[in-house]
């Protein structure tokens, strides 16, 4: 008879769990990682979409033809290569009137190769590749690497929106830490 | 300038949040409300690939040349997203 009573008056669910501080507080982490973890994901969709496929095309810019590949051999030694201003001169004849008239961005000499590139500042930014002794151009075209460059970084629309690039990348980490922590602990949420 | 700037900056960030905002407890929306929020996301994900898409095609800067892509460019994600929302509200008018 008492052991009847003892066994109805005992609880029939099962005993609560005691709730510690820390599990509590990996809780607490949780919820929060979750909604990090959403809201800048989705913020930052676009923004990474756009640097993802910015970055892989310039890897692989050669191969896709993004930047021209010439290849050529020293026609004399460095020191007999025309004058800077010469080859500019001739850069300037062969380039369209627009690129010319947009003036030189920068000149990249390459003396193992025995050439100049010669990179004008216009929209399309256009670039000839000149001989350094005999002055001949070997390649007139676009650097469509540059353009991609600056939109990766965000610099295509303006100086300061590199910030936007910083902000997607910043978005990124808080992103990977928060998923991190919700594959490690996918119960705490709960 | 400014103003294709801020258009930009509402595709990129204000309407991703709005949508956000929009789909949380989901299931407790009218059916109006969730016809609209599937208009609105379709809309701006359609902006959001013609964005990303005109960005790099040809890969040459947009200002200068033709005036439709540097247009679709900037204001894809918005149109996108108001002409969604505009196309599920007449559908649920009919």
């Amino acid at each position: 008879m008492s052991e009847n009573a003892a066994t109805e008056a005992r609880p029939r669910t099962a005993p609560r769990k005691v709730e510690t501080r820390s599990s509590r507080r990996m809780r607490d982490v949780a919820k929060v990682s979750f909604h990090l973890h959403l809201w800048f994901g989705v913020i930052s969709t676009v923004l990474l979409l756009i640097i993802a496929i910015t970055g892989i095309l310039l890897n692989h810019k050669r191969p896709l033809g993004l930047m021209p590949d010439i290849d050529n051999e020293p026609s004399g030694a460095f020191e007999e290569a025309l004058p800077l201003a010469e080859l500019v001169a001739r850069a300037s004849a062969a380039v369209p009137a627009e690129a010319a008239a947009a003036g030189v961005d920068r000149m990249d000499v390459r003396p193992g190769d025995g050439l100049v590139k010669i990179r004008f500042d216009d929209r399309l930014v256009t670039e000839a590749t000149v001989d350094l002794n005999s002055g001949t151009v070997l390649h007139v075209g676009e650097r469509n690497d540059v353009f991609l460059e600056k939109l990766h970084s965000g610099e295509i629309f303006g100086d300061n929106w590199i910030l936007l690039s910083d902000l997607a990348a910043v978005l990124l980490v808080i992103v990977l830490i928060s998923g991190y922590w919700l594959w490690l602990y996918p119960k705490a949420r709960a | 300038m400014m103003g294709e700037r801020v258009a930009l900056l509402i595709g990129l960030i204000v309407i991703p949040v709005l949508l956000l905002m929009a789909g949380h407890r989901f299931r407790d929306r009218t059916p109006r409300q969730r016809s609209l929020f599937w208009g609105a996301l379709l809309g701006h994900t359609t902006g959001l690939l013609l964005t990303v898409t005109l960005t790099m095609l040809p890969p040459i800067w947009w200002h200068g040349g033709p005036m439709w892509r540097d247009f679709l460019v900037h204001f894809s994600m918005l149109i996108g997203t108001v002409a969604g929302t505009a196309l599920a509200m007449a559908r649920r008018a009919q």
